[in-house]
């Protein structure tokens, strides 16, 4: 329809504007700004460019809505994470239990008081806390007074403890088992005992501390191969053991003096001297190595010693520091997981015999397919397996460590298993007197428990009537 | 497609009993009876759990004695099940439990029974409350953390001006019963009525305020809301999947005690709700009823 | 264009009538028949019997235009006088047509005959072909010229469908009721495999249709039942490599490289024969590689509940007697008063608490004083 109008304007002459100013400059279809020859003009300031800018007129501006984050004091440094470790020991709302009892020296290792429920010292408990045997993920707040239930088991682990101190033995033996089956808590009863029995006992809490690279490290000069020391760590250990065993390390004294300490240390100085010794991290180190070397003297007349850890299988591997070259260090190369695992291993022995235990974890572990494979071999080993007989490695697979297999070659192993359904039944009936289990503990509810919690895995059983939804 | 089907199906029963037919024809007439019997015995057999169970013997026209149910129980055996009964909480004696192992269920079955009711009212109103993008099973972990807390926590000092519900027992003995624990302090803080806004009633664009009643369920809803609103204004003192529940415990714990903000809340519903009682005889609300 | 075009068509119509009995085969233009006679040497295609290709006039040959053709009878000698007359006339009036309507007539002719040449192209069924791609699909409605035009005197095509399909299904019905019963008379009793037969063959075969893969076997065995030792077996597994399963302890090995199925069957036993010599070898038993078994992953969710389990007379009765003894416990319990109860417990224990005073809300200041009863 437009066309023939089109057609007409086509036909008028273009007007003499465009052709004065497009048709010399430019081609005539571009769509390229003019750009040449334009006459330069002087840069003249624009009074009212400076207020409104280029474009003139009202302008919309979206201001940002003011969150006030930090409403009231944040936390101070470290104060959350104390929080979150703090361990409460005790339950006021509880009802006290008439017939739980202390334990004493001799309990642990009486047959007769498995399946029993027995309770803490406050002396103990303070030096277990001391050595932070407690974890936040066990229900110690529960009670009024922390308790533990004696189990056959216990008692198996804390008769060899006893049996191989008394022929100046040394213990060594991997507590393992399933999740949440109580494997840390075998530990506590060890160190219970330990302490009960006028034991000095080193514990180290978590070996993944040890490993992840969250503590200063240094060369320990003129070892072959290179050795590591945490100096940081040394501290925290030498005070967590001076405040646990202070009154067996004020008894006995040194037999050797140690010249590489800086302080003054003479022959006949009480222990607790030496671990004062270490103030600072930066001599913590020497402090802790002339301890064991007094701890581990032949000539010496010690107490037993218990070395215990948690978490084995972070320190069956490669830690995340770094060598000198940049290379991983094998957890192995760190001093205190040396020492750990000249004990383990049986190349050094307390002289006046004693234990070191170690526990597998299953909730925080990395793999260690070497140990895994050592620890079923050495329990087959137990059963009565002949040697050929044994768990075989995958022939074909690369991740083992000869290390570790070394360290676990002729340890013993203790699988923790479930609790039996007495033992479930003592303990259960120790929660109801405590009123926290709101039901009458008669075998039709324990055993319906017991089955809830996986055939009596005690965690589990804490969690199905402690910590559950339904109060029946 | 499914005509196929049918007439499919159809056709394979019709071939199936165009097989089986000839093999019932041939049967004997006694033999029938004879299987009939030895079903109905092998069924009863293993009906009862205490008899050992043997198969049927191959011999079809001989039935081995020890195949018959046992109906002479010892003596020591009748007691202890007598005992049993006792046991689970049932009379001996009735009718209605004799014969059957674990007695009749009560009728109706009791809402905890029920798979759905497993929890109490309140605390399973509460768990879904504390849901957030249909994560029940972690609702219900936090449910947990918030009574363990509660048993914990020391004993809750009352505030005579803020009094709990009637029902409530001694505080001492709050913390030895979690839920009733949860329960009084939703209760005592759940408000009786709400305003209900009417828009543009009340003349010159303002809305008018109406006074309305809450069923239990509202009631305990609101209130749990309003906790909620607290613990979320609350600051963390530690890290970690156990915060929030904490936070929701210690309001909780403030409100049994009277400490908590939520009771300004409720007087303040309360008090609104007393103003503008009036309103409920207002006549531009008789003409929308 | 329209006159010269039915001109034409007069002329090739007198033409027609009046040519010999025996037919030019000229190519029309508009035909999908495929020319054979086109092809030299190819005799057998000639279509009237007993005529030989040199009798027939024009073969081999094909016309541009009519021009072309009228002159080629006035050329023949064979043409009687009387054909060669007509064939003076029409090519007369055939020069009459001017020029360029005969340029657009040739090319219009060759553009029909480049566009017939892939219609009239022969189309052939390979003998071999993939199952049944060659077949036609019998539900596919073919022609398509008045298919939508409803005379009023049938159903409609939906209906059709529909009826077809029932047929189908009674076809189905019928033979699931009277042929199928038949296959009874081909069952055969299971016998299981003898001492001897160690290998366990599997054929496939797609019911007399052709598929590549109907020459595959594959034979399956389990080392153990060759008469080998411990260490020749585990010789036989580490040759048979990743054909070897170490949870069912059984090699599996298949051969489709040969054109036969019992060629490729020969193969597979020519090669376990030889493996069974290389395994009893006793130069080199492979003692110092281990058994690889890396390629067989177990499957995941295998449930199996452990053999203690399993409810046996003995194991009933063993429940049994736990049950009477728990409850044998609880009895004496309850009667010497030794049962814990969790709520009778918590009762206690409140009730030995000391009483505490309960906190009455009093409103600050002075009491109100008491009002004079109103009578």
């Amino acid at each position: 329809m437009s066309a023939p109008n089109c057609l007409r304007c086509l036909g008028r002459r273009p007007s003499t504007a465009t052709t004065v100013t497009a048709a010399g400059r430019c081609a005539p279809f571009s769509t390229t700004a003019v750009n040449g020859n334009v006459p330069m003009r002087a840069k003249t300031p624009n009074p009212m460019a400076k207020e409104i800018g280029f474009r003139s007129g009202a302008r919309l501006t979206i201001k940002k809505k003011k969150v006030n984050h930090n409403e009231g004091k944040a936390p101070a440094p470290g104060e959350r994470k104390a929080y979150r470790k703090k361990i409460v020991l005790s339950n006021d709302n509880a009802l006290p239990v008439p017939w739980l009892k202390n334990m004493n020296a001799e309990h642990l290792a009486s047959p007769q008081s498995a399946g029993k429920v027995l309770s803490l010292p406050s002396e103990l408990q303070d030096q277990l806390r001391a050595s932070e045997a407690f974890q936040p993920s066990q229900n110690w707040g529960f009670f009024r007074k922390p308790s533990t239930l004696v189990r056959t088991e216990t008692v198996d682990l804390v008769t060899r403890m006893q049996d191989s101190a008394s022929e100046k033995k040394t213990l060594r033996l991997v507590v393992t088992g399933s999740k949440l089956v109580g494997k840390s808590t075998m530990l506590l009863q060890a160190m219970a005992h330990a302490y009960l029995n006028g034991w000095i006992v080193i514990h180290i809490p978590d070996a993944q501390e040890l490993v992840n690279a969250s503590t200063e490290y240094g060369r320990i000069p003129e070892t072959e191969p290179t050795q590591y020391m945490q100096p940081a760590y040394a501290l925290k250990l030498l005070q967590a053991i001076k405040k646990a065993n202070e009154k067996v390390l004020a008894k006995i004294n040194t037999v050797s003096s140690h010249p590489e300490l800086p302080q003054n240390i003479p022959v006949n100085t009480p222990l607790l001297t030496l671990v004062n010794a270490a103030k600072e991290a930066e001599g913590a180190w020497p402090v802790f190595h002339a301890l064991w070397s007094e701890l581990t003297n032949p000539n010496a007349n010690r107490p037993p010693v218990l070395f215990s850890l948690d978490g084995l299988s972070h320190i069956m591997k490669m830690s995340e520091y770094r060598s000198p070259s940049f290379e991983l260090i094998h957890a192995h190369d760190l001093a205190f997981v040396r020492l750990f695992n000249d004990v383990l291993s049986g190349n050094l022995k307390f002289p006046n015999g004693g234990a070191v235990l170690a526990s597998t974890s299953r909730s925080n572990a990395p793999r260690s397919p070497s140990m895994e494979i050592s620890l079923a071999q050495r329990k087959a080993e137990q059963a009565g397996a002949a040697p050929e007989e044994l768990p075989k490695k995958e022939p074909y697979f690369k991740g083992y460590d000869d290390r570790v297999e070394a360290v676990l070659k002729s340890v013993e192993v203790m699988e923790v298993k479930g609790l039996t359904k007495p033992e479930a039944r003592s303990i259960m009936e120790y929660w109801a007197a405590s009123g926290m289990l709101r039901a009458a503990v008669d075998e039709r509810t324990v055993s319906e428990k017991w089955t809830l919690a996986g055939n009596g895995v005690l965690g589990e059983l804490e969690r199905a009537s402690l910590l559950t939804m339904k109060y029946f | 497609m499914p005509p196929r089907l049918n007439i499919l199906s159809s056709a394979c029963k019709a071939l199936a009993r165009g097989v089986t037919r000839p093999v019932t024809v041939a049967a004997a007439p006694h033999q029938q009876q004879q299987n009939a019997f030895l079903m109905a015995a092998a069924r009863r057999f293993s009906d009862n759990t205490t008899s050992p169970t043997t198969p049927p013997g191959q011999d079809d026209s001989v039935l081995h004695p020890s195949m018959f149910p046992q109906n002479q129980q010892s003596d020591h055996q009748i007691a202890l099940s007598k005992l049993e009964m006792v046991a689970y909480g049932l009379n001996p004696f009735d009718v209605s439990v004799d014969g059957h192992k674990f007695g009749l269920p009560e009728l109706p079955i009791p809402s905890e029974m029920h798979k759905s009711y497993r929890y109490d009212a309140v605390v399973n109103l509460m768990t879904k409350l504390l849901m957030k993008d249909g994560k029940l099973a972690k609702a219900q972990r936090d449910m947990t953390l918030i009574l363990a807390y509660l048993r914990k926590a020391s004993t809750p000092k009352l505030n005579p001006a803020r009094p709990l519900v009637g029902y409530a027992p001694a505080p001492e003995f709050l913390p030895l019963d979690p839920v009733m624990y949860l329960r009084v302090a939703i209760d005592s803080v759940a408000p009786l009525i709400k305003i209900r806004h009417f828009k543009g009633m009340a003349g010159g664009g303002r809305a008018l305020e109406v006074p309305a009643p809450l069923a239990e369920r509202q009631r305990r809803r609101t209130a749990f809301g309003w906790i909620l609103d607290a613990a979320a204004k609350k600051k963390s003192k530690g890290s970690g999947r156990t915060m929030f529940p904490h936070r929701v415990a210690e309001e909780i714990v403030a409100v049994v005690e009277g400490k908590s903000s939520v009771w300004d809340k409720r007087f303040e519903v309360h008090k609104r709700g007393t103003a503008v009682r009036a309103n409920l005889n207002d006549f531009r609300l008789k003409t929308l009823m | 264009m329209a006159s010269t075009a039915n001109s034409l068509r007069l002329c090739l119509r007198t033409s027609r009538q009046t040519s010999s009995a025996v037919s030019p085969l000229l190519r029309r233009a508009l035909s999908t028949t495929t020319a054979r006679c086109g092809m030299p040497g190819n005799t057998s295609y000639l279509t009237p019997t007993g005529v030989t290709k040199s009798e027939i006039p024009f073969y081999n040959q094909t016309f541009q235009d009519p021009s072309e053709y009228l002159q080629t009878v006035l050329k023949d000698a064979s043409a009687s006088p009387r054909d060669k007359q007509r064939a003076q006339q029409m090519l007369k009036a055939w020069e009459e047509i001017p020029i360029d309507q005969k340029r657009e007539l040739q090319q219009l002719t060759k553009d029909a005959q480049n566009e017939m040449v892939p219609l009239r192209r022969h189309m052939r069924t390979r003998p071999t072909q993939f199952w049944s791609a060659h077949e036609q699909d019998p539900d596919l409605i073919t022609d398509e010229i008045g298919e939508d035009d409803f005379e009023e005197d049938d159903i409609m095509a939906g209906a059709h469908g529909k009826l077809e399909e029932h047929r189908e299904y009674r076809e189905y019905a019928r033979i699931a009721v009277w042929e199928m019963p038949l296959l009874a008379n081909f069952a055969k009793k299971f016998e299981p495999p003898a001492e001897g037969e160690v290998l366990r063959f599997r054929y496939t075969s797609y019911m007399g249709e052709f598929h590549p893969a109907d020459r595959k076997v594959v034979v399956e065995f389990c080392p153990r039942d060759l008469d080998l030792t411990e260490a020749q077996q585990l010789k036989l597994c580490k040759l048979a490599g990743s054909r070897y399963n170490p949870e069912k302890e059984t090699i599996k090995m298949s051969c489709e490289r040969f054109e036969h199925q019992a060629q490729n069957k020969r193969y597979l036993g020519d090669l376990i024969a030889k493996m069974i010599t290389t395994a009893k070898d006793p130069t080199d038993t492979f003692e110092d590689i281990p058994l690889d078994t890396r390629h067989y992953k177990k499957k995941k969710n295998q449930i199996s509940f452990p053999k203690e389990w399993y409810m046996t007379p003995e194991r009933k009765a063993e429940l049994e007697a736990q049950r009477k003894r728990s409850l044998m416990i609880d009895t004496q319990k309850r009667a010497r008063h030794e049962l814990v109860d969790g709520v009778q417990m918590i009762e206690a224990g409140i009730a030995e608490m000391e009483p505490v005073e309960e906190l009455v809300a009093v409103k600050r200041g002075k009491a109100p004083a008491a009002r004079p009863l109103r009578r």
